[in-house]
C-alpha cells in the first residue's frame, strides 16, 4: 500500500515504544493485533481482549493512539503534550503481559490517519461502549469494516 | 542507530486550504453586513463590497509574508521587522482580536437561534417571547463552556467535519442567491444608494468621539473611513492564511495564490451578496428588527408560501449555528496556540504551559482565554453591536500591523522574494513598493479613524492591550535568563533502532537519500524537492554524527549524543526548506565513523535508488566517486544499484553509477553501434540480431581476449583510444 497519499490527514509523527514484556512463544510476527486508542476504560478493555488474541494467534500488538490537532495549532504542538501521551500509553500497557509497541500519530484527520497507519485487512480490537446515537467510536468502526479490516469490539465493563 | 522523526506533514490542496480559511472567513457574513448598516444605514453593502475587495489586496500582504515566512504568524514576521516590542503588541491586538471573536461568534448563533424561535412561537400563536439578547449570551455562554470542556479533555472534531460545514453552507449560499434572484427578478432590482456625505447616515453611537465634530459630515474620506472602519468584520478570519500556508501541497506559492482567489470570490459572493440582498430584499420598515439575524430576515422576505421560507430559516439557522459555534472553537484554539507559543518563547511563564493532570492540555490558559471571553459576553449583555465594535479593534490592528511589518522588511531584507505585493516602482537601487504602502497606509488609516470613532473598542481594545503587553514585557525580564536557544526551533522525537530500513523510517524501496551536513549548505534537498514526485518517491534526508575513535567504542549512545542542538538545527532548516517547496520529507541521523561506508550501508538498507549529497570542501568530485565506487565494492551482497549526485551550490550536478547499469551511450556511440549492427544483421540474415546482441556478443569476444595471451595488446588499445579521448576534450587555445 502506498504510504503517500494526497488526502490532507495522514501519519504525520510518529514514535514507538518497545515495552518489555513477555514475547508469546513461537511468536509469528506477521500477526499484528492492532489497538486503537479510544480512551482509558475502552483501551484497557481492548487490551486485554487483544492480548487473548494474540496469545491464541502467536502474534504482537501494537496500540495505536491518533491525535488530530485543529488547524488553529501547529501540527508539531498538539492540544494534548506528548510527553503526557506517551507515558498515559506506556502506564496502559505495562498492565499487560505481552510485548506491546505503541504508536503515536499527530494528525489533522483521525479516521484518514488511522486508515493510513493501518495495513490492508489489518486485525483491529476496539475498545468503547455500544451506544444507539453514532458516535466516534462508531463512526470509525464502520470506516474501518468498509476499509476491509477485521475490528472486534469491545465493551469496556460498566 | 536513532531515527529521529517529526512532523511529516502531508499537503493539502488550495481547493482545502480555503475551505479551512473561509469557514473562519464566511461565518462574518452571518453579521458583518447588519452590523455596519446599524452604524452607517443603506449605503453599508457598498462599504462592505469595498472591504472585501481591500481583503483582496490584504491576501496579498500576506502572500508576501508566507513568501518570506513559512511559518509567519503576526508574530513572527512582526519580530523578524520591527522587533520584539511591536511584535508583543501585536500579539496583544491579535489576542483581543481572537478573545472577541468566541462571544461575538457566539452571541451571533444564539440570535439566530432565537430568532428562529421566536419566528415559530409568533405563529404557534404563543404568547411568550423570548428574551433575545439574553437568550443569545446564556446560549454563547454554553457554547464557549461546552467547547472550553472539549479543549481541556484535548478532543478535537476532524478537519473533514469543517469541510462538510462548508458544503453545507455553499447550499445555503446557492439557494439563497437563486431564490434571492427570483425575488428581485419579479419586486424589482433597486440597488442601495451609492455612499456620498449626504447618503451615509450616520447612527448615534457611529462617530464616537467625532460625535460633535462637522468632520464625518463635510469631508468625503473621513465619511467613508468611518464607514469602512464600521464594516471591516467582514474580511475577519484572513489571518488563517498565514496557517493553512504551512499545509499547502506544491507549488505552495502558486497554490496559496490560488486559494487566496477562491477565499476572495467565495467571500465576495456571500458577504458583499448577503449585505446587498438584505437591503434589496428586506423592507426598510421591519430591516432593523433583523440587523442581528439578517440572513435569516432574507429568508423571510423571499417570495413563496411561509412553510418553505420557515423552513429555509431553519436551514439557514443549522449552518449558521454550526459556522459560529465552530468559530466560536478556533478562537479558542487560535488563542491557546497564540499564547502557548508565547510561552514557549518566555515571555509568559512556563507555569501556564503546564499539562492537565488528567488530559495533559494546557488547562491554565485555556481557563484564562475561556474566563475572558465569558466575562466578554456578560460585559455585552448579548449585544452583538458592542461586540462587533469592540472586535474591529483586534482584526484591524493585527492587520495593520503585519502590512507595516512586510513594508519595513521590504528595506530590511531586501532580497529576492517569490511574490511581491503588485505595483512597486524601480529609482535607481530603491524600490518604491507603491501597492504594499497603499494597502498599509489604508489599514492603518482604518485603525486611526476606529480610535476615534468606536470608544467601546478604543477603551477595552486599549485597555485589554496594554494589560496583555504589560504582562508580557513583565514576565520576559523575569523568564529571560531561563528561556533556551531551542525555544526557535522544532521539537524532535526520537526513536532509537538499530537500523534504518524503510519500515522504520515510514519510506518506500527506491527513495532518495540526501545526505545533510551544514545548515547553510542544504541546496542538494533544496535540488532534489524541486524535481522530486513525491507520489513516486520518498525523500530521505540523514545527518552523519562521525564518532571520534574513542567515541566510536561507546556501545551505545543515548539520543541526547546524537541528537544535539546542532542537529536540531539542521532538521529545522532542512523541515523549513521541505514545507516551503511542499514536499514530506524524512528525517533520520546515524553514528559513523567512516564517511562513504556509511552512507552506502545506509542507502542499502533505506533500499534507496540515489544518494545526494554536496560536493566535499577538501576532495575533487571524481575523487569523491571514485572512493564512493570502492566503498560499494565493500558492501555485502546483494549491491544495490546506485546513482550518485554530487551537487554545488552554483547548481552543477555531477551523476555517476554505482554498481552495474545501462551505459549513457553518446550519439556517436549509438551510431557506431548501428553500424556494426547494419553490417552483421545482412550477413547472418534470415537470422535476426538486435542492438543487444551486438554489444553481448562484442563484449564476450573482449573478455576472452582480455583472458588470452592478446591482453597486453587489448590493454594498449584502450590506453590508446582513452588519450584521443582526452586529447579531444582539450580546448583549443
Amino acid at each position: 500500500m502506498s504510504r503517500y497519499t494526497r488526502h490532507h490527514s495522514v501519519e504525520l509523527n510518529e514514535n514507538s515504544i518497545y515495552q518489555s514484556g513477555e514475547n508469546p512463544t513461537n511468536c509469528n510476527t506477521d500477526i499484528v493485533v492492532h489497538v486503537i486508542y479510544t480512551d482509558l476504560q475502552g483501551t484497557l478493555a481492548a487490551l486485554q481482549s487483544a492480548e487473548t488474541l494474540a496469545r491464541q494467534l502467536q502474534g504482537r500488538i501494537t496500540l495505536l493512539a491518533a491525535h488530530s490537532v485543529p488547524y488553529g495549532l501547529p501540527i508539531t504542538r498538539p492540544p494534548v503534550s506528548l510527553e503526557f501521551a506517551r507515558q498515559r500509553l506506556v502506564d496502559l500497557t505495562q498492565q499487560g503481559k505481552l510485548q506491546t509497541s505503541i504508536q503515536i500519530y499527530i494528525c489533522r484527520d483521525r479516521t484518514l490517519c488511522l486508515m493510513q497507519a493501518l495495513y490492508s485487512k489489518s486485525l483491529v480490537v476496539l475498545g468503547a461502549k455500544r451506544r444507539w446515537w453514532p458516535t466516534r467510536e462508531g463512526k470509525l468502526v464502520k470506516r474501518l469494516e468498509s476499509a476491509g479490516h477485521h475490528i472486534v469490539l469491545v465493551e469496556p465493563a460498566a | 542507530m536513532l531515527v529521529a522523526t517529526t512532523a511529516m506533514l502531508v499537503f493539502i490542496s488550495f481547493w482545502r486550504a480555503a475551505a479551512v480559511v473561509l469557514n473562519d472567513m464566511g461565518s462574518s457574513a452571518f453579521y458583518a453586513g447588519a452590523i455596519a448598516e446599524h452604524f452607517i444605514g443603506k449605503t453599508a453593502p457598498w462599504f462592505v463590497l469595498a472591504i472585501m475587495v481591500l481583503s483582496y489586496a490584504v491576501r496579498s500582504v500576506y502572500i508576501e509574508s508566507c513568501s518570506m515566512f513559512v511559518r509567519g504568524g503576526v508574530y513572527r514576521v512582526v519580530k523578524e521587522a520591527m522587533g520584539s516590542t511591536l511584535a508583543k503588541f501585536s500579539v496583544s491586538a491579535l489576542m483581543f482580536d481572537y478573545i472577541l471573536t468566541g462571544p461575538i461568534s457566539g452571541v451571533s448563533a444564539g440570535l439566530y437561534l432565537v430568532g428562529l424561535l421566536n419566528e415559530l412561537l409568533h405563529y404557534a400563536h404563543a404568547s411568550v417571547v423570548l428574551p433575545v439578547n439574553f437568550t443569545a449570551a446564556a446560549f454563547a455562554i454554553l457554547v464557549t463552556i461546552y467547547f472550553w470542556w472539549e479543549n481541556i479533555k484535548g478532543l478535537h472534531e476532524s478537519s473533514e467535519k469543517a469541510l462538510r460545514i462548508m458544503y453545507v453552507t455553499t447550499v445555503m449560499v446557492i439557494i439563497m442567491l437563486i431564490w434571492g434572484g427570483y425575488t428581485l427578478s419579479i419586486r424589482g432590482v433597486h440597488l442601495p444608494l451609492l455612499p456620498r456625505l449626504s447618503t451615509i447616515t450616520y447612527s448615534s453611537d457611529a462617530l464616537g468621539w467625532l460625535h460633535n465634530t462637522s468632520l464625518p459630515y463635510t469631508i468625503t474620506l473621513i465619511g467613508i473611513l468611518v464607514g469602512l472602519g464600521h464594516s471591516v468584520l467582514a474580511m475577519s478570519g484572513e489571518e488563517t492564511m498565514a496557517q493553512v500556508y504551512r499545509e499547502i501541497e506544491h507549488p505552495k506559492l502558486r497554490n496559496l495564490e490560488k486559494a487566496g482567489f477562491v477565499i476572495f470570490a467565495y467571500s465576495l459572493i456571500f458577504t458583499a451578496g448577503v449585505a446587498f440582498m438584505a437591503v434589496m430584499i428586506i423592507p426598510d420598515s421591519v430591516r432593523n428588527n433583523f440587523f442581528d439575524n439578517p440572513i435569516g430576515g432574507l429568508a423571510m422576505y423571499l417570495v413563496g408560501p411561509v412553510s418553505l421560507r420557515l423552513i429555509f430559516r431553519a436551514f439557514i439557522v443549522v449552518v449558521g449555528v454550526l459556522m459560529l459555534a465552530g468559530a466560536v472553537n478556533t478562537a479558542i484554539v487560535g488563542s491557546n496556540g497564540v499564547l502557548n507559543r508565547v510561552s514557549e518563547d518566555g515571555i509568559l511563564p512556563h507555569w501556564f504551559r503546564v499539562p492537565h493532570r488528567r488530559f495533559g492540555t494546557s488547562h491554565r490558559i485555556l481557563n484564562l482565554v475561556v474566563g475572558l471571553q465569558i466575562i466578554t459576553i456578560l460585559l455585552s449583555r448579548g449585544d452583538i453591536f458592542v461586540l462587533g465594535e469592540a472586535y474591529a479593534f483586534g482584526v484591524m490592528w493585527s492587520f495593520a500591523m503585519k502590512g507595516l511589518a512586510v513594508l519595513v522588511l521590504r528595506y530590511k531584507q531586501p532580497g529576492k522574494r517569490e511574490f511581491r505585493v503588485p505595483f512597486n516602482l524601480k529609482l535607481g537601487n530603491t524600490e518604491i513598493p507603491i501597492g504594499l504602502g497603499l494597502v498599509t497606509l489604508t489599514l492603518v488609516a482604518l485603525c486611526v479613524i476606529n480610535l476615534f470613532t468606536k470608544r467601546v473598542a478604543t477603551l477595552s481594545g486599549l485597555a485589554f492591550t496594554i494589560i496583555f503587553f504589560a504582562v508580557f514585557t513583565v514576565t520576559e525580564k523575569i523568564t529571560k535568563n531561563r528561556a533556551s536557544a531551542r525555544t526557535e526551533l522544532d521539537q524532535f522525537n526520537l526513536e532509537a533502532g538499530d537500523d534504518l530500513t524503510p519500515e522504520t523510517l515510514g519510506v518506500r524501496p527506491g527513495n532518495i537519500l540526501v545526505m545533510v551536513r551544514n545548515y547553510n549548505t542544504l541546496h542538494n534537498l533544496s535540488a532534489v524537492l524541486d524535481r522530486v514526485d513525491p507520489r513516486k518517491h520518498d525523500v530521505v534526508a540523514l545527518h552523519l554524527r562521525f564518532l571520534t575513535r574513542s567515541g566510536s567504542g561507546e556501545s551505545d549512545l543515548a539520543p541526547e549524543q546524537l541528537f544535539s542542538l546542532e542537529e536540531q538545527e539542521l532538521f529545522t532548516r532542512a523541515l523549513n526548506l521541505a514545507e516551503k517547496k511542499g514536499k514530506t520529507i524524512h528525517l533520520a541521523v546515524a553514528a559513523a565513523s567512516e564517511k562513504w561506508d556509511a552512507i552506502l550501508r545506509a542507502a542499502q538498507n533505506l533500499q534507496s535508488s540515489a544518494v545526494v549529497l554536496g560536493p566535499s570542501p577538501t576532495t575533487p568530485v571524481n575523487e569523491e566517486a571514485r572512493v564512493a565506487g570502492l566503498a560499494w565494492e565493500r558492501l555485502a551482497d546483494p549491491k544495490p544499484q546506485l546513482s550518485l549526485e554530487i551537487h554545488s551550490p552554483a547548481g552543477q550536478e555531477h551523476v555517476f553509477y554505482l554498481g552495474p547499469h545501462a551505459p549513457h551511450l553518446t550519439p556517436k556511440e549509438i551510431d557506431l553501434l548501428h553500424r556494426v549492427w547494419l553490417e552483421l544483421s545482412c550477413e547472418v540474415a534470415p537470422e535476426e540480431v538486435h542492438h543487444h546482441d551486438v554489444i553481448h556478443f562484442a563484449l564476450q569476444e573482449l573478455e576472452l581476449e582480455l583472458a588470452n595471451s592478446n591482453r597486453e595488446v587489448v590493454m594498449s588499445k584502450l590506453r590508446e583510444h582513452l588519450q584521443q579521448i582526452k586529447d579531444r576534450r582539450v580546448p583549443r587555445t
